[in-house]
This record gives structure tokens, sequence and C-alpha cells, in this order.
């Protein structure tokens, strides 16, 4: 009987024990959660007060919500740099995961001599940042009067080179056999990538994709350097700009924090509709 | 990595050789011209530049009339130039400083997410990921706004007023927060799927051992996660050499950020602003070299690292797998 009472008192301890666990957990897990939804909600609080209701009362609900900033914004043109960044990011997505599915299904499934060390050259490249080859570029663009321009932002970025490595490693766990039964049955190489290759890739296409296109919506210093007039800058390079004339350098919080709603909304529904390629996009080099 | 589809590769190769020269010049042919939109994009906009900015880096080109040849006197002047290593401690700083917080914080609120007690874990999930989807311009204006002095979130909350984003020393604490704040969701989801591809069987093993749930972690589940934390360690600093926008956005005041708080990167910029290529070239080709020299120490410390350490809790492993099956 002893024994069954201290088994019973040792259970209990067990319980509370892993309750105590839950607890933790939870308490742990609700601080990060607030942590890491607080400054959305300080952006889409602060948009709707104005450029002083900022000032005067950062941190809480506003007290009289106003789309005065909203208005702001468009009268300052950020709808323009919006739309700018809105353009550059879809369409670098859409040519990026193209070229890169080509490129992929030639590097696994063609044969041809040179492919080995063309693909270990384009990888060897793999860790040369943005900013390293930056001068390079401007001497290059400035000639060629790419400066500026909408082209300057999307076409260098249209042969990633992680895009074709992404593409190559989920097509070789592809049997060949698959391209080879089609070859016998007289496919040419086109019908084959389009027909067979891309539905095969759509997982990995839309991973890419939706990397691509949250790199695009980031990319700063390259737009602040090639592309920061007003007509083609994006969103990114223009915002932070948008400061108090008049006043000196007085930031228009208000006006700021209405755009980053903009600069937010496009992600926000991008990750909503695509979480899982989202998640195994970013996973990718793990696996 | 996996030699198999290569050697097939290679020996489907040397039949398609044999079966006569035309259809293999054929397929060749249809190869390159697969490949010809990739690699001529990657030459005229990644080769090109690349090498360009390697030869400016010799020149002294203003922009206007002709280079000329300068040797290793671009390079030279970066070096004697203080703001360089500034600069350069500013990037090893924001680096060091926010991958020893955000990497285990990252790796723990895996564990805890994937934990039996918690409930609702795809929900999670999705907010602990989301900061990874905010426009890093629009966080790095909330982080503003969030700590503007004197009338900022922060100090408002707090009753201070502590001038956060110009008090450089503190500035740069802002900075970690707001890269920790940003990065977690990334590593934390690399975590986590590296968690759930560990075999539960051992874990289970371990546990029927009378290990409990923290030496579980430290022994068992930690160092079968060595390639991920390897992998999360090195892509973040590589990463992390060339980061740019968060203190730009942050603190840089009419288009200027200070030396006191700006990354190495800034230097590109700021040398090709004042149009000195060549000197801008330098820094770019410098800025490089620091992100191979910081990755092969990074995967050298683990290698030795990992011989020292590692060795201990897979011998534990097999221990006490040979008593379980006993």
């Amino acid at each position: 009987m002893t024994a069954a009472v201290g088994r019973g008192r040792a259970a209990g301890r067990i319980q509370a024990r892993a309750l105590l666990g839950r607890v933790a957990c939870y308490t742990l897990l609700v601080i990060v959660a607030v942590i890491a939804l607080y400054p959305l909600y300080l952006v889409i609080a602060n948009s709707l007060k104005s450029n002083t209701g900022v000032a005067l009362n950062p941190s809480g609900f506003p007290a009289s919500p106003t789309v005065s900033s909203y208005s702001q914004l468009v009268a300052a043109g950020q709808l323009r740099s919006f739309v700018n960044s809105l353009i550059v990011a879809s369409a670098t997505t859409v040519g990026a995961v193209f070229v890169s599915a080509l490129a992929g299904y030639a590097f696994t499934k063609l044969r041809f001599p040179g492919r080995a060390i063309i693909f270990a050259i384009l990888i060897a490249t793999i860790m040369v940042p943005i900013q390293t080859a930056i001068p390079g570029f401007y001497v290059e663009f400035a000639r060629l009067h790419w400066l500026n321009t909408f082209q300057v932002q999307i076409v260098p970025f249209l042969a990633p080179v992680f895009g074709l490595f992404m593409v190559r490693q989920y097509l070789l766990s592809v049997p060949d056999e698959i391209v080879e039964a089609a070859r016998m049955d007289g496919a040419g190489e086109w019908t084959i990538y389009w027909r067979i290759i891309i539905p095969i890739l759509r997982p990995v296409l839309a991973a890419l994709g939706v990397l691509e296109f949250l790199m695009m919506w980031n990319s700063f210093v390259w737009p602040q350097v090639m592309a920061d007039t007003s007509n083609v800058a994006p969103l990114a390079v223009t915002l932070p700009t948008l400061t108090d004339r008049t006043l000196g350098i007085v930031p228009l919080y208000g006006e700021m924090m209405a755009g980053s709603v903009l600069a937010i909304v496009p992600l926000m529904i991008v990750f909503l509709r695509y979480q899982r390629a989202f998640v195994s996009g970013v996973t990718y080099g793990n696996t | 990595m996996r030699s198999s589809p290569v050697d097939r590769a290679s020996s489907q190769a040397r039949t398609a050789r044999r079966q006569g020269g035309h259809s293999h010049r054929a397929s060749s042919l249809k190869g390159y011209a697969f490949i010809a939109p990739f690699l001529v994009l990657f030459i005229f906009f990644s080769a090109f530049p690349d090498v360009y900015t390697l030869i400016l880096s010799f020149q002294h080109y203003a922009g206007y009339g002709s280079a000329s040849a300068a040797g290793l006197q671009n390079y030279d002047a970066l070096l004697h130039y203080p703001v360089f290593w500034t600069e350069l401690e500013n990037t090893l700083e924001y680096w060091v400083l926010h991958a020893v917080i955000l990497i285990p914080v990252a790796f723990v609120l895996a564990l805890v997410v994937r934990s039996r007690s918690v409930r609702g874990k795809s929900a999670w999930r999705a907010i602990i990921f989301l900061p990874q989807v905010m426009s890093i311009v629009a966080v790095s204006l909330a982080f503003q706004v969030m700590f503007a002095s004197p009338n900022g979130v922060i100090n408002h909350l707090l009753g201070l007023n502590v001038a956060w984003l110009t008090d450089f020393a503190i500035t740069k604490w802002v900075v970690v927060m707001l890269l920790v704040w940003q990065g977690l969701g990334f590593w934390f989801v690399v975590f986590l799927s590296g968690l759930t591809s560990i075999d539960p069987a051992v874990e289970e093993a371990a546990m029927i051992d009378g290990a409990g749930a923290f030496r579980r972690t430290i022994w068992i589940v930690a160092p079968m996660m060595k390639n991920v934390f390897l992998f999360a360690v090195v892509i973040d600093a590589i990463t992390s050499m060339s980061l740019y926008t968060q203190p730009t956005v942050l603190a840089a005041s009419q288009g200027v950020l200070s030396p006191s708080v700006a990354p190495l990167s800034n230097l590109v910029v700021v040398n090709l602003e004042s149009s000195s290529f060549g000197q801008s070239a330098a820094a770019g080709w410098l800025l490089f070299l620091l992100t191979i020299v910081v990755s092969i120490a990074v995967f050298g410390s683990f290698r030795l690292f990992g011989r020292s350490g590692a060795g201990r809790p897979k011998r534990a492993i097999g221990a006490r797998r040979a008593e379980v099956t006993r």
C-alpha cells in the first residue's frame, strides 16, 4: 500500500512538472508572439494618425483614426513608387523562374560538353555579395544608359544562381527514365520541358518564385544606387526619404507608416496564399 | 554529392558518343540552347561586372575621361583609412552580437513548438515566421518610430528619454535587436524542419533510459542537428557581412550614415557616390574577401569544435541504444 501511495505521489510530481513545462512553453510562445506582432500593430495603428499624431502618441491606439497620412502619401506620389515596386518584383519573379527552370533542366537532364565545369563556375560565384560588383555594374550601366530605368532593376536578377541550384537539386531526384520515355515517344526537348518537366517542377518553382519576390521587394542598396529617381524608384527607396523639408530633416512618421502598410500588404498576400511554398523555400538549402 | 546520377550521366554520355556523332551533337546544341538565356545573363550581369570591378579596383577612375593604373593604391588607401577599421569592426559586431542571440533563441523556439505539450503548431509557426515577410524597410521604419527620441514608443511607454538612435553606442544595440527580431522566424523554421527529420525512436530510447528533457536536448538532439547549426551559422555569417539596409534606414539622417554605426558595405556606396570608382571597387572586393575569410573561419571552428565535442554524445547514444536493445 505504501508503495502504491509512493507511486501516486511520484505520478503527481511528474504531472505537476509536465504542467509547469506546459505553462513555461506557452508563456514563452505568447511573449515571442507579442514581440513578433507588435511592430505590425504599430505600423497599422500609426498609419491611422497624422504626422503630429504619431509624435504626440506614438504607442497608443489612434484616438480619432484618420486617413490623412494616406492622402498625404498619395499626394507625395508614393503610389507611383508602389507600382514601381510591383512591376520590378513581379517581372523579375516571372522571368527568373522561367530562366532558372530552363537552365536547371538542361544542367540535369541534357548532356553537353562542359556541363559540369560551367555549373561549377556558376555555383562558385554564389558567395559574392551584391555590393562587391556594384562599382563595375554602375560603370557598365552608365555606358548602356540604363541608370534610372526599370531594366536596370530587372534584367540583372533574371539569372539567379540559387534558383538554378534549387531546380537542379529537385530534378536530380526525378528519374531520367521519365525524360527518356518521352524522348522514345518522339517528343522534342521543348515539349518535354513544357509538358513534363514544368508540371513536375511546380512545387520548387513556387518556392523559388516566392523567395525571388521577397528578395526583390526588399532590395534596397541596388535601387538606391542604380534607380533612385521617382519615376522608377521602388517604395523601399522612397519611403525613408519622406521628411518635412520645411522643418529640416523631421521624418514624417504618419506618412512613413501609411507607406509601410503599402509595403507590407503585397508580401502578406503572397505569404498567406503560398505559405507552404514560403516555408519550403526557406528550408531548401537545409534538406 | 550523390555519385550515382553523375556516374550514370557519364556512362550514358559515353554510349551516346559511341552511337555516333550526329545525334550527340544535336543534343549538345539543345543543351546549350536551354542554358543560353541563363548563361548570357550571367556573363553580362554577373561575371563581367565582377571581373570589371576587380580591374577597376586597381585603377583610378572618376567616371569620366580615362582610367589610370593605380596598382594597390586603392587598397592601401582604404586600409590606412580609420573609417575602414571602424566599419569593419561594426560589421563584425553586428554579426557576432545578433548571431549569439538569434541562433540559440531560434533553436529553443523550434524545440518548444515541436514539443508534445504545445498545440496549434502551424499557427505558432506562422506567427513566429511573420516578421520574415514584412518588408525590411517598413520594419526598419517601424523600429525608428519605436526608438525615436524624445517622442518614440519606447521612451513614451517607459517614461525615458534615451537617445536610442543618435547615441551611436546605443544605436548599435537597436540594430542588433532589429536583426534578431527579423531573422528569428527564418532560422526557427529551418531548425523546426531539421528537428522533424530526426527519428523519434532515438529520443524515445533515451527517454526509456531515463534521460530528462534537458539532457536529451543537449546530448542527443543538438548533436544530431550539427549540420543544421553549421548551415545556419555559415549562411547567417555570409549575409551579415553584406549587411546594409537595416542600419542605413534606421540611423541615416538626410541620407548620410555616420561611420560609427555604418557597416563595411557602406564604404562601397559612399565612395561610389563621390565618384571614386577605384576605391569603391576595392572596398567591394575587400568585402568579398572578408566574406570568404569569415565563412572559412566558421567552417574551421565547427570542424574543430565538432571533433572534440561530438564524440561523446555519439558514444552515449550508442551505449544507450545498446542498453535498450538488451
